[in-house]
């Protein structure tokens, strides 16, 4: 009787042994993430419209570019393009493609991936002509891209076009057969592969945007074909969107089919991201900029964050058209007035870094601290002070006569930064500096008004281009510069690094237009280079990114 | 009450009117507009998007616009394709025209900032979430907090009264902001007895209707408490006693029903303001309902999404009121609509 009852007990260990591994090993690899997703509703996942981390976050995975820019190394790699060749002028592009990519949409009855077919019913596979439309479609005026400013100077006729006065038929793409796209740039520049890797550019299913008009993202309605599909868009702040794996990607060298089944992206608050991972529902979770010590000091916590490059700069902008800012010199003391350091470890506390230099040191072609260590803006308050004499005495007048305003967009961060430099400014120079804040657009809207103002600068795409000209400090566009500053030198060495051929020449000429715009006439103090930084739970094989997005088709869990 | 409930709204089509026509003129009072970004949207893109959403006509059209296409119906045949700028709330199939004829009624727009969503999509997908998260949290405040008013009162000046109004006293104080952290604290990360946030389950909705509630709990059970108080001090509670009755009869069919006078009008407004209020509880919680739409939306100068979330809310606070004046009626035979 005894015997039997172990006997039993036995089997029921061992059935609930094989029940708990088949369990396991049937159970799908969901992976929840709040990173970089912010607590708000995504915009848009319309590849055309999208300007904002979380919306091409999702983007990135749904669709695939001609290339693809690899998130540790920022290198352009592969993507739906197999290869690429470049005519001798460094104009025509032309690129062969994966062949055989179906377009995909997630059906929920079914609860499965299915291709597209068309009317024939057979499967429609991604084309040549797909991307020219993709690309069309963006550069369209009728589409309104805010994001046209990136786009819209690449690609020859790309700029006639976008502005209503050229035709669609003269911007410079050629379908020349369904997997060759053979693609002319408006000038040669070794940062052209990078644009490819851009969402704006990627394929659109032109047929889907017909038929639903805006509504074409819509989960029921999209047609996507990257290593991810659409299964559930849960809209509104404090929602979810939920990728599943796409078992039509081919997966490639650089794009591999995913490990993960699902990958759900959830819209929450960085405090409350940081809560639900601690109560174990959330994989990836950012963390507050008021927790980073407590997360430090916590043994489980402290293993599971991490940190690393960010792709923004932190910045004051000095009013040129206002005293004392109309003089180099003011605005180099107030620059050389700011402790960086002091802000970087006693107000932030991450890791950030103090920025000597405007441009990010991870991107293409910037200059570094190690290449340059004389270069960029250094603190220094006696020679900021001895600036600033110099100038009093010119002018003849005294630190007291300058009653100066800087204006920061509403944040706790910023408010504890501009308090910061207030009083260093104060201590080193004598001036008061008034604070003012305004809710975001406002601040926009009006920044321009003020003697200072915060900015952060976060580059498009990785090279020192996006910084030194899209950034908005060469004169071309100078209407949309708040500092209202230009300097015919800057633009000169700015359009001379952007042409130069090998990366040191290009490295060389951005370090002396860097040194102009914020040493020798600058029209910013630099104040910091931004972090990025996460917490992810035991069990995950990740990858870090240093643009941003992450491409969850490298992830794994095994747990 | 039907010439009542008839004179109350057109008194609310009055008010929803005044409401949108300040709202509509200070949202462009303000500095910003929707499309504004870090860099600024090329000169072109601007034009053109403020084209395809009417905002360069003068004001006045652009107001007299925006109310045709909420108030004027349309009937539409098989032409009909929905788009951003044309999608309507209401739509019934009106099969005796047609099969592809439709009544369709009230187009508050597109969101301007969301340029692939209307103001309706918003309304119908995260309104109701919104509306369950208030009215859980009316329940709770209600369950809660009428009962420990009325035992309160009964068992005046015992330690249950001085417990329940200690209680009450820490309710009223404590704001959620402090409260739900807390209790997602304590529930979910520490006991890991409840979700620490999201929404669509049961279990999810406990801690948020819980944080929101509680606080006006404690708003009822004072109110109740006094209330009661002073009805048990009325002579024809005396009567009802010298009548007789139980005790029991005495204090829930004489005393009780006058007693939630006061507290049934507090309670319409409180709806409302659950349900408009849930800003915070909806942050903490990660929920995807209004609340956070009705803030965000104003920073975002989204202003299509301001004024519907403004007019539905104006709608809401005066239907809610409307509301106890019927329900006093019924409770209060003396109390005369018309």
């Amino acid at each position: 009787m005894k015997k039997g009852l172990v006997f039993v007990l036995l089997l029921a260990l061992f059935v609930a042994l094989i029940g708990g591994v088949v369990s396991a090993q049937d159970e799908p690899k969901v992976l929840t993430t709040g990173r970089q997703m912010g607590p708000s509703d995504i915009p848009t996942i319309d590849p055309a419209l999208a300007e904002d981390v979380p919306s091409v976050q999702v983007i990135d995975e749904l669709f695939v570019g001609l290339v693809r820019i690899n998130e540790e190394t920022i290198a352009a790699e592969p993507g739906m393009a197999t290869s690429w060749s470049v005519s001798d002028d460094g104009l025509v592009y032309t690129f062969s493609l994966v062949p055989d990519v179906p377009w995909v949409r997630y059906n929920a009855e079914s609860g499965a991936v299915e291709q597209l077919t068309d009317a024939d019913g057979n499967p429609m596979y991604v084309t040549a002509q797909d991307f020219a439309n993709g690309i069309l479609r963006t550069l369209s005026p009728d589409t309104a891209s805010p994001y046209l400013y990136v786009y819209q100077p690449w690609i020859a006729g790309g700029e006639a076009y976008a502005s209503g006065e050229g035709a669609m038929e003269d911007v410079g793409i050629k379908v020349v057969d369904d997997y060759t796209l053979e693609v002319t740039m408006s000038r040669p520049s070794s940062v052209t592969p990078l644009i490819f890797g851009l969402w704006g550019f990627m394929a659109q299913p032109q047929s889907v945007i017909d038929e639903y008009a805006e509504f074409w993202i819509d989960p029921e309605n999209i047609a996507t074909y990257g290593p991810f599909a659409l299964k559930e868009w849960v809209r509104g702040d404090g929602g979810s969107l939920t990728m599943i794996a796409n078992p039509f990607w081919p997966g490639t060298d650089s794009v591999p089919s995913p490990q993960l089944d699902e990958v759900q992206f959830q819209f929450l608050d960085e405090s409350v991201q940081l809560t639900n991972f601690e109560a174990g529902s959330l994989d990836v979770s950012e963390v507050p900029g008021t927790e980073i010590d407590r997360v430090l000091a916590s043994p489980d916590l402290s293993t599971a964050y991490a940190v690393g490059p960010g792709t923004c700069t932190y910045y004051y902008g000095f009013n040129v058209e206002r005293e004392p800012f109309t003089d180099a010199r003011a605005r180099l003391a107030f620059s050389m007035a700011i402790d960086r350091a002091a802000i970087t470890e006693d107000v932030l506390g991450a890791g950030e870094i103090p920025a000597n230099f405007f441009a990010l040191p991870n991107l293409n072609a910037a200059p570094t601290l190690a290449q340059f260590p004389e270069g960029g803006v250094f603190s220094d308050p006696e020679g900021a002070k001895a600036l600033w004499d110099e100038y009093l005495a010119e002018v003849g007048k005294t630190s007291a006569d300058f009653n100066l305003t800087l204006l920061h967009n509403e944040s706790a961060l910023h408010s504890a930064i501009a308090q910061a430099v207030q009083q260093m400014w104060s201590d080193t120079l004598g001036v008061t500096v008034q604070i003012a804040t305004a809710d975001f657009s406002t601040y926009l809207d009006t920044r321009g008004n003020y003697d200072i103002y915060r900015a952060g600068w976060c580059y498009d795409y990785p090279d020192a281009h996006n910084f030194y000209y899209d950034a908005g400090f060469h004169s071309d566009l100078l209407e949309e510069n708040d500092t209202h500053w230009s300097n015919a030198d800057y633009d000169a060495l700015v359009e001379q690094g952007f042409a130069a051929e090998t990366v040191e020449e290009r490295v060389d000429l951005y370090a002396q237009a860097e040194q102009i715009l914020v040493h020798d006439d600058p029209a910013i103090a630099p104040v910091y280079f931004y972090v990025t930084d996460d917490l992810t739970a035991p069990g995950i094989t990740r990858t870090h990114s240093y643009i941003t997005r992450e491409h969850y088709e490298k992830w794994d869990i095994n747990r | 009450m039907t010439v009542f409930i008839i004179r109350r709204l057109l008194w609310m089509a009055l008010v929803l009117l005044v409401v949108s026509a300040i709202t509509f003129v200070l949202l462009r009072a303000v500095p910003g507009g929707p499309f504004n970004t870090e860099r600024g949207v090329p000169a072109p893109v601007q034009r053109a998007l403020e084209e395809k959403f009417n905002l360069t006509a003068p004001l006045y059209q652009q107001y007299l616009k925006y109310l045709s296409d909420i108030l004027v119906p349309h009937i539409t045949g098989e032409e009909f394709r929905r788009s951003l700028t044309n999608d309507y709330l209401i739509n019934v199939p009106l099969p005796f025209l047609g099969e592809e004829a439709y009544f369709r009624w009230m187009n508050f727009g597109p969101s301007l900032r969301v340029r692939s969503r209307t103001v309706n999509q918003i309304f119908q997908e995260n309104l109701p979430v919104s509306f369950q998260l208030g009215l859980a949290a009316l329940v709770v405040a209600v369950v809660i907090g009428v009962p420990s008013g009325v035992v309160a009162a009964l068992k005046r000046n015992t330690w249950l009264d001085y417990a329940s109004m200690g209680i009450a006293i820490t309710g009223v104080s404590i704001s959620i902001i402090v409260s739900a952290p807390v209790l997602q604290y304590l529930f979910g990360v520490q006991w890991k007895l409840l979700p620490a946030s999201g929404w669509g389950t049961f279990q999810q909705a406990i801690l948020p209707a819980f944080a929101l509630g509680f606080t006006y709990s404690a708003l009822l059970a004072r109110l109740t408490r006094a209330s009661l108080l002073q009805v048990l001090d009325e002579d024809y509670i005396r009567t009802a006693r010298a009548k007789g009755l139980s005790e029991r009869i005495v204090v829930s069919l004489h005393a009780l029903k006058n007693a939630l006078i006061p507290v049934v009008t507090v309670i319409g407004p409180l709806f409302a303001l659950l349900v408009t209020g849930t800003f915070v509880a909806e942050t903490i919680f990660g929920i995807p309902g209004m609340g956070r739409y009705f803030v965000t939306s104003v920073t975002n100068r989204d202003f299509t999404v301001v004024m519907g979330t403004i007019l539905l809310y104006a709608g809401f606070l005066v239907l809610a009121n409307m509301a106890v004046d019927i329900v006093y009626a019924w409770l209060d035979p003396r109390i005369r609509l018309s």
